[in-house]
């Protein structure tokens, strides 16, 4: 071999060298785009807000590895439903990975009526993650301009074999530590509804500091409405914090439907 | 004599010394460039600490003045004399507990001493540390079931040793509330199962201790978390300032207050030792493939060093003889003091 073959092999071998450094150590992370859907881990803005609602089921099928999910959820008639905007979104119940799926707005929903949001395989990230099915939350909301959101209670499914009901379980993130909190639900004209008033406390003659739920953390409730007329209500969370005079509380609108 | 040494200048003399030189420039030029993974010491104290690990054990014993646990499978009691429990508010006297629940299920525990956390597989555990107008909180979640067991611990005035628990089931019936007291004296145990993802908050008292040592860390840490309003990445290290020692290379590197810090560990790493005071203080060791910083996500940049840093005296003794090895065969040459052959 000669002396210039030699130093251009060398000089091969360094560039090689030299170019593929930097990028060894690159991670493959973030969103997946699929048909109807993007899917993948990203930065989740929850807990900013004193009380943030994550999800709001009323059935949840268990699941193992390789399904094929579906999501049900009622749309109730607007008069300007073409200008209405509509948004699906699953994410951690307790967020280790920072999963995020959204439904992309090419999905034509239907006004006044039953949708099904599908396919949503788990094989595609769920299972890659390991996440559990009682670690996923699905929340669906559509928005009008000008008028708050009104969020829609879920059916998450395989193949849809529990029966329907008017139970809700709602998963919210607080960002406070709390140690009592009271949930209450008011129809559209500000009527308390049939539904039960709930009311959680730590025991404060164990310790006068007790925490009911830790900053940070997501918990949950379940609502029966299922005596209340279909329509829009609204569910109050109010919320106190250890030794502090001033709740925290987080008011949004739901639809029920039977 | 000028054209007798131009002539005795012979092509591969010329060539040789010219490989001598290039070879060690383009030695020189890769040690530069690479940054192998090396032997880091990291001593940092942060607010937050994310990382998957296959530790069997985490967080050594410790007393509690609340121990709340979010994502509860199963809860077992035995009172070291009978107790008045109350299930949904209904009294009843017994001697054990034993109780169902879910990742919706959770206890609080008051006055405990817990024997320490056991992982049942690899899991992905989060340890955050929270200092607010009533004091100093400390929490751990995991991606992975956890067991302990609880021993109460004597009761004083105004502050019982006892339990409360939501969203349990027992015998087959969910129950909205369970509570009792444990017995004065203390001494009563509790085992507790947790669900797949699992939350622990600890109430930090003057007198507690929360810290560990020697847990195993296998994917890259980011001392970070996302800011809800902007979505970016903001730092989670507190004072004071993160040390960064690449003992190889004899490399210490202190960040700014407020730098992000990514940790790409390439095998045995290691939590030296934690321990939970004004902040997570952490001490990092092991073998590390890469270490970032910067002021923000855009901005930060490998602080390893080089193969060039990390080479020993003798490499850098071996590449200074090379080169002057070339520049002796020169003056040689040019004396006429090489052999003709």
């Amino acid at each position: 071999m000669s002396h210039s073959a030699a130093i251009s092999i060398g000089l091969a071998v360094a560039a090689i060298f030299l170019s593929v450094s930097p990028g060894l150590h690159a991670q493959i992370q973030g969103m997946q785009t699929f048909e109807n859907r993007k899917e993948g881990t990203n930065v989740l803005p929850n807990a900013a807000p004193d009380l943030t609602l994550i999800a709001i089921h009323r059935n949840f099928e268990d699941f193992s590895t390789n399904s094929n999910l579906h999501v049900r959820f009622f749309l109730p008639p607007v008069a300007d439903f073409r200008t209405r905007k509509v948004f699906l979104e699953a994410v951690e119940l307790q967020d280790s990975f920072h999963y995020f799926m959204e439904a992309t707005s090419q999905t034509r929903w239907k006004n006044n009526g039953w949708n099904i949001f599908e396919p949503w395989p788990t094989k595609d990230v769920i299972d890659k993650l390991g996440l559990q099915p009682t670690n996923i939350g699905v929340l669906a909301r559509y928005e009008i301009s000008g008028a708050p959101a009104v969020y829609l209670p879920v059916d998450v499914f395989q193949t849809d074999s529990q029966p329907k009901k008017g139970t809700y379980t709602f998963h919210f993130i607080t960002a406070s530590d709390l140690q009592t909190l009271e949930v209450s639900v008011t129809n559209e004209k500000g009527a308390v509804s049939k539904a039960p008033k709930l009311q959680f406390s730590c025991n404060r003659k164990y310790n006068p500091n007790c925490k009911l739920y830790a900053a940070g953390s997501s918990q949950a409730f379940t609502l029966d409405m299922s005596g209340l007329r279909p329509g829009e209500f609204h569910i109050k969370l109010l919320g106190r914090i250890p030794g502090e005079l001033t709740p925290m509380s987080l008011d949004f609108v739901m639809y029920h439907q039977l | 004599m000028a054209a007798d040494a131009e002539k005795s200048f012979r092509p591969w003399v010329a060539w040789l010394i010219g490989c001598v030189w290039v070879g060690t420039a383009v030695a020189v030029l890769i040690a530069v460039r690479i940054h192998p993974a090396t032997i880091t010491n990291i001593s940092v104290n942060t607010r937050k600490l994310s990382f998957r690990t296959d530790a069997t054990h985490i967080l050594g014993p410790g007393n509690h003045e609340q121990l709340l646990v979010s994502g509860m499978k199963s809860l077992q009691v035995r009172f070291s004399i009978e107790q008045t429990i109350h299930v949904d508010g209904v009294p009843a006297h017994v001697a054990s507990l034993s109780a169902e629940g879910d990742s919706f299920s959770s206890c609080s525990f008051y006055r405990v001493r817990s024997g320490g956390l056991e992982v049942l597989g690899p899991s992905v555990v989060t340890l955050q540390f929270v200092e607010g107008k009533r004091g100093k909180s400390f929490s751990m979640k995991s991606h992975g079931m956890l067991k302990d067991e609880l021993s109460s611990l004597h009761s004083e005035p105004g502050r019982p040793s006892a339990f409360e628990c939501r969203g349990l089931r027992v015998d087959g019936k969910t129950a909205r509330n369970i509570d009792g007291t444990f017995y004065p004296e203390g001494g009563d145990t509790v085992f507790v199962a947790s669900a797949p993802d699992t939350r622990i908050d600890f109430t930090l008292s003057e007198h507690s201790d929360v810290s560990d040592m020697q847990i195993p860390i296998l994917g890259e840490v980011r001392f970070t978390e996302t800011d809800p309003g902007s979505s970016e990445e903001k730092s989670v290290l507190l004072a004071p300032p993160a040390e960064i020692t690449f003992e190889k290379a004899n490399k210490v590197v202190t960040l700014k207050f407020g730098d992000l810090l990514v940790v790409v560990p390439q095998k045995d790493f290691y939590v030296r030792q934690f321990m939970v005071t004004d902040g997570i203080h952490l001490s990092l060791h092991g073998k590390v493939r890469d270490v970032r910083a910067g002021a923000g996500v855009k901005d930060m940049a490998s602080l390893m060093p080089s193969a060039f840093d990390q080479s020993g005296s003798a490499a850098r003794i071996l590449g200074a003889i090379a080169t002057l090895s070339g520049v002796m065969l020169g003056i040689l040459e040019k004396m006429g003091l090489l052999g003709k052959k």
